[in-house]
This record gives structure tokens, C-alpha cells and sequence, in this order.
């Protein structure tokens, strides 16, 4: 992992004395809200329905263990004992108090960590593959180009007042796990003619109101010159971003009204230009890519007897190995995915005692690392397989077993009305409804990978756009309702959903979706996931199922 | 015939909800009184928005017999309708 040096240091820990000066100078009185509110937003503190929230950046969606325990404290000293993952692959704490804030943020830089970049006009926290430096398929590890573009975007002054706010990911692997068609820029890893690893770059992606695929605008960027590009980008975007309409304002809005040709060639011109003078110290390349440098694994055989006697003796255990786990790049090893979606519980949540159980966990079977996926799931990321038993029976004991990655009750919900000012309806009710009535683990096995994917309003930080099968909620005079989009995907051929029936009362939906679910077993061929069947039988046959629910 | 309205906010040291009492702010919606008269409504939304000490981002919420209308306004008077994780 990367660690800070002494300016990363420096800077963070001036930060904090800054925010905590204007705290004790909002709280006096000497700052009204309006002066304070664009202030705290700089250092991830909302206010939300309840209470005030606070986003903490994890940078890349990697943490060690003991970042994880001071979560886990935080949450315990500071809030209410838990925290909410979310789909940016941060952790937010939805009852801090204005005047523990400063604290907070000062416990946090204690082990590297702040809330900057997680909120306003700025280029926001870089997500990244939860299973970079580890997936068997990937090229290279992307994590060293995303702590490059954290350090190169943090308080660039071209990049501090956006038109709006910008979200880049990156993955170093052909297989998409990072969702990068819908954001601004999305950063895919793929190799030149000569085999030389580098950048193809799409631009223009993103949810929302109006949910748009990226483009592609270069296949290839080598590595050396990928920030020479990206600035490219955003002096284009900071040129001609619309800053009169803030609906207008993202710039998938620009690359669309100036078309894919002209925003590209602007891009281009803007290169040249800057290609010869934005380049980063190759010293500074090498200690950032040492950070990043493989722990020092075990030569281990790939099969393992400890781990096949278990599987073949505990049916549970089976199962869980069967789900939640991905190949690793070393023999002998796999990543785990640890589920934070019990059945029936809210997704992406995890009390104190479930996050220090996750860094026990890190440090006992593995080299003290975890990850945030943008599925608010966690990742282990470097476990032995002969202890793969030994690590499921201390989830086992922490509640954090649930055997469902990808499957139908792996459901992304944002917090939806019951804690965001934004919202229109709830999105957790609805999640937990879905997961009960799909709780059986035998159904979901059989039913096989399914997304579904919540959103309590139009900003879409539920993902629905992208949803095998997405739920959007929506209020209509002063009742909630939800809409159905179908066909979404974050990855591989990205789409975005297709709305589908009517709106459907909150009651309705684990129905309508039972009917979704049941139309696809009748109909599909040997071995089709949902969203193949799906594309072969068409939007239409799909959304007849739906016209009979309320029926 | 007027609206009835309740005084909400959120105070500024804790974040917390509260309600206009008539002479300060409660964290227990049943001591909020109800405002009829538009411009008594008024008044004390401009008051509250001058409040800047105590409280940010006040507004007025409908409310009838029972309560808040919108059901937004029930969840931020009651709190989340799902069982917190740490039982919190």
C-alpha cells in the first residue's frame, strides 16, 4: 500500500487545523452558514435529513487493517457504531456532530486517511478494480496511476472549481469490474501494438438525471503521458463545461452537444501542447509503484486438501467457497468476497464490531489489506486457500457468511429516504424486501448472477442506470413509487437500463421482480445468465411480465 | 382557509432535528407549536433563517391532526424506518 510522505502528512494534518478553525469560528458565530457550508462540503461534511453526514475518502477503494479499526473506532466514539459503504467505494457516518468533526478528521490522519475530494466541483475520489493487483486476468495494477492521479488532482488549482464534479475510474484489467463506461473518464488498462501496457480512455460517461455510455476517445495513452492526457481533458472541459445550468454542467453534456469528433480534436490539440511539460519525476513513478509491489506470497501448490476436504464436508462452506471467491494472480491463493448484504439486512453496512472483525480477519489471513468494492461489498484480498475454512467459520461468527456475490440479494441500495435530504422514496425497505423474498440460497444459486440495483432518486447513486434489473424510486404527490429499468450493465458490453411498466407501489416490487425472474427460468437456454437472456428475447417480452403485477 | 405548518431545522452543534416551540427549539416534535396564520408563518421562518447561531436550514412543514403530511417530513420526525445495524 501506498503510504504517505512527509508533505501527504503535512498537508492532511493543515487541513484538519484548518477545518477546525472554521468550526470554532462558525460555532462563535464569526462565519455564517452561507460563508461555512461551501467550507465543510471541501472536507466531505454534509447535512443530511437527520443529522450531518460525513464521507471518508478510501482512496482507490484500498485500506489496511488498521485504518479499518479506526473506522470501526469512529464509528464507536463518534457516531452511532456503524458505518454505510457506498458505491463510490467510500464509508460514510450518518450522526456525527459539527463540533466532534474536527476530531474525527484528526483521528483519521493519524493512519492516512481524510475527507477531502468527497464532496463539491472538484475531481473526486479515484475508484479503482476492488480486485486490482491481485485478479489472475489483469495486465498490471492500476493502483499506482490512481494514487498518481490522487496526488496530481488534490488542490490542483485548474481542477479545484469545476463546472461540476468529476469522477474518473480505472481498471487495470480487460474484464470491467470498475463500472468505467459511466463515469467521466473511465481508465481501462490494454496493451499497444508492441505490448506495451498503457491507457484506453473514454470520456463522457456517468448516471444521473441523463445517464449516458462513455466514449472512447484514444485507444491508447501510455502510461508516462496518461496525465498529460487527462489534463488535456480537463482544460477542455473547464474551457467549455456549461457553468449556467448545473444539469448541464457534467461534461458527458459537452462531449454530447460538441459531438465525439470536435471534443476529440479539441482533447488532441490540448495534448500536444501539454505532452512535452506535464511529466511526473520517474523517481517519484518508481516509489509509488514500489508501494504497490506484491506482498511476499507463499509458492504454494494451486490445489489445496485442507481446503478440499471442507468443501466436500460442509455443505454451507461449499456453497460460500462457490460464490464468493476470485481467481488469484499467485497459485495457492484466492480474493474473498466478504458479503455486507445478510439477507434482509441494509447493504453496505457494518457495525464497529463487523469492521475490526474485517481487519482481524486482514491481518490473520492475509497481509493486513482489504478493499471496498463498488457493490458495497469487501474484499480479502490475499487469502491461502488451505485457509479459506478457517477464515469462513471467523466470518461465520461475525455475521459476515453471506454466500451471494453476484447474486440476486447482492443488491446495491443507496441510503435512499431514510437519511438523504435528496431523495424522492426509500431505497432500503425495498432492498430489504427484495432480499427476503429471495433469501433461499438454493433459488438464488439457481437463478445465477442478477444485479439489481436501487436508487432513491434521479442522481442514481444506487447505480440503477446499470442494474440487471434496476429500481428507481420516485415520490407523486406525496406517495412513494418505484420504476423498473431492465437490461442495465455496468460491465463488459456496458448498458444502460430500459424503463419498463408502470410505476409500481413499494409492495409490488419484490413481486414484479419474482415475475422478471421466474419469466427468465422458463425461457432460458443451457447455462444463460439473466441479462443474456434477456438480450436475446428483447426489452418487450420482459416488460410484458410486468403489465400483470398489481393485476 | 390557511395552512397549518410546523417551524423545522436542524441545530447547528449536533445537526439534530428540531421544532419551533414559540420560544426555542425542541428536539421533540410534540412540543412544536402550529403556525396558521400566513403571516405569522412568515415571521417566524425569517426569525428562524436569523437563527444562524442555533440552527441551519430551517423551512416550514405542512402538517395536519396527526402530524407531518409528507412522508419525507414523517421519516425526518421520526428517524429512519429501518432497525439501525447497531441497534442504535
Amino acid at each position: 500500500m501506498y503510504r504517505y510522505d512527509d508533505f501527504d502528512d503535512r498537508f492532511v494534518r493543515a487541513r484538519v487545523a484548518e477545518f477546525r478553525g472554521q468550526v470554532e469560528r462558525r460555532l462563535s458565530g464569526e462565519l455564517t452558514e452561507a460563508e461555512f457550508k461551501p467550507l465543510r462540503l471541501m472536507n466531505g461534511l454534509y447535512l443530511q435529513l437527520h443529522a450531518y453526514m460525513l464521507r471518508v475518502a478510501i482512496p482507490y477503494g484500498t485500506l489496511s487493517a488498521v485504518q479499518m479499526r479506526i473506522l470501526a473506532e469512529i464509528a464507536e466514539r463518534w457516531d452511532r457504531g456503524y458505518g454505510h459503504f457506498t458505491t463510490r467505494q467510500n464509508i460514510q457516518f450518518n450522526w456525527p456532530k459539527l463540533e466532534d468533526v474536527p476530531d474525527i478528521l484528526e483521528r483519521l490522519a493519524d493512519v492516512e486517511m481524510h475527507a477531502i475530494q468527497t464532496s463539491g466541483n472538484c475531481i473526486r475520489n479515484v475508484t479503482a478494480d476492488a480486485f486490482a493487483g491481485v485478479a489472475a486476468d489483469e495486465i498490471e495494477d492500476p493502483r499506482p496511476t490512481a494514487e498518481l492521479m490522487r496526488q496530481w488532482s488534490t488542490r490542483h488549482p485548474e481542477f479545484s472549481f469545476l463546472p461540476r464534479k468529476f469522477k474518473i475510474a480505472i481498471t487495470g484489467s480487460p474484464n470491467d469490474r470498475a463500472a468505467t463506461k459511466v463515469h467521466d473518464i473511465g481508465l481501462r488498462m490494454v496493451r499497444n501494438d508492441t505490448g506495451e501496457p498503457g491507457y484506453e480512455v473514454a470520456v463522457g460517461g456517468g448516471q444521473g438525471r441523463t445517464p449516458m455510455i462513455a466514449s472512447v476517445v484514444r485507444d491508447f495513452v501510455p502510461k508516462d503521458e496518461l496525465l498529460a492526457y487527462l489534463e488535456a481533458i480537463m482544460r477542455v472541459y473547464n474551457l467549455h463545461g456549461r457553468r449556467d445550468n448545473k444539469f448541464k454542467a457534467r461534461i458527458k453534456i459537452l462531449v454530447h452537444e460538441l459531438g465525439l469528433k470536435a471534443f476529440s480534436e479539441q482533447v488532441e490539440a490540448a495534448y500536444e501542447e501539454l505532452r512535452g511539460r506535464v511529466r511526473v519525476d520517474p523517481e517519484l513513478v518508481r516509489t509509488i509503484e514500489a508501494a504497490f509491489a506484491p506482498p511476499a506470497y507463499d509458492h504454494l501448490p494451486e490445489a489445496s486438501p485442507t481446503f478440499g476436504r471442507a468443501y466436500e464436508a460442509i455443505p454451507e462452506f461449499a456453497r460460500w467457497a462457490d460464490t464468493n471467491l476470485l481467481q488469484h494472480k499467485a497459485s495457492g491463493y484466492v480474493a474473498v468476497t466478504v458479503s455486507l448484504k445478510p439477507i434482509g439486512g441494509i447493504p453496505g453496512d457494518a457495525t464497529s464490531e463487523q469492521m475490526r472483525a474485517l481487519a482481524d480477519a486482514a491481518d490473520r489471513f492475509g497481509f493486513g489489506e482489504l478493499r471496498v468494492t463498488h457493490e458495497q461489498n469487501i474484499v480479502l484480498p490475499d487469502v491461502r486457500t488451505d485457509q479459506l475454512l478457517a477464515l469462513w467459520r471467523h466470518l461465520v461468527a461475525h455475521g459476515l457468511d453471506t454466500a451471494n456475490r453476484g447474486l440476486v440479494t447482492d443488491i446495491i441500495a443507496c441510503p435512499g429516504m431514510d437519511y438523504c435530504s435528496l431523495a424522492t422514496a426509500r431505497s432500503i425497505p425495498v432492498a430489504q424486501a427484495i432480499s427476503e423474498r429471495f433469501g433461499d440460497p438454493d433459488r438464488q444459486q439457481a437463478i445465477g448472477p442478477l444485479a439489481i440495483k436501487i436508487s432513491g432518486c434521479i442522481n442514481a447513486c444506487g447505480h440503477h442506470h446499470v442494474g440487471h434489473i434496476g429500481v428507481l424510486g420516485l415520490e407523486k404527490n406525496g406517495e412513494e413509487y418505484y420504476q423498473l429499468t431492465l437490461g442495465g450493465a455496468p460491465e463488459g458490453e456496458a448498458a444502460l437500463g430500459k424503463r419498463a411498466g408502470p410505476g409500481l407501489a413499494a409492495a409490488e416490487v419484490p413481486v414484479a421482480i419474482e415475475r422478471l425472474v421466474d419469466h427468465y427460468l422458463a425461457a432460458r437456454a443451457d447455462g444463460e445468465t439473466f441479462l443474456q437472456t434477456y438480450r436475446r428475447l428483447g426489452h418487450e417480452t420482459f416488460k410484458e411480465v410486468l403489465h400483470a403485477v398489481g393485476d | 382557509m390557511s395552512k397549518k405548518m410546523i417551524l423545522t431545522a436542524n441545530g447547528l452543534r449536533s445537526g439534530a432535528v428540531v421544532f419551533w416551540t414559540g420560544s426555542d427549539w425542541s428536539v421533540s416534535v410534540a412540543e412544536a407549536i402550529t403556525l396558521d396564520d400566513p403571516t405569522e408563518q412568515k415571521s417566524a421562518l425569517a426569525a428562524a433563517e436569523a437563527d444562524t447561531g442555533r440552527v441551519v436550514d430551517a423551512y416550514l412543514a405542512l402538517v395536519d391532526q396527526t402530524g407531518p403530511t409528507r412522508l419525507r417530513e414523517r421519516i425526518r420526525t421520526s428517524g429512519p424506518t429501518i432497525t439501525l445495524p447497531s441497534g442504535a
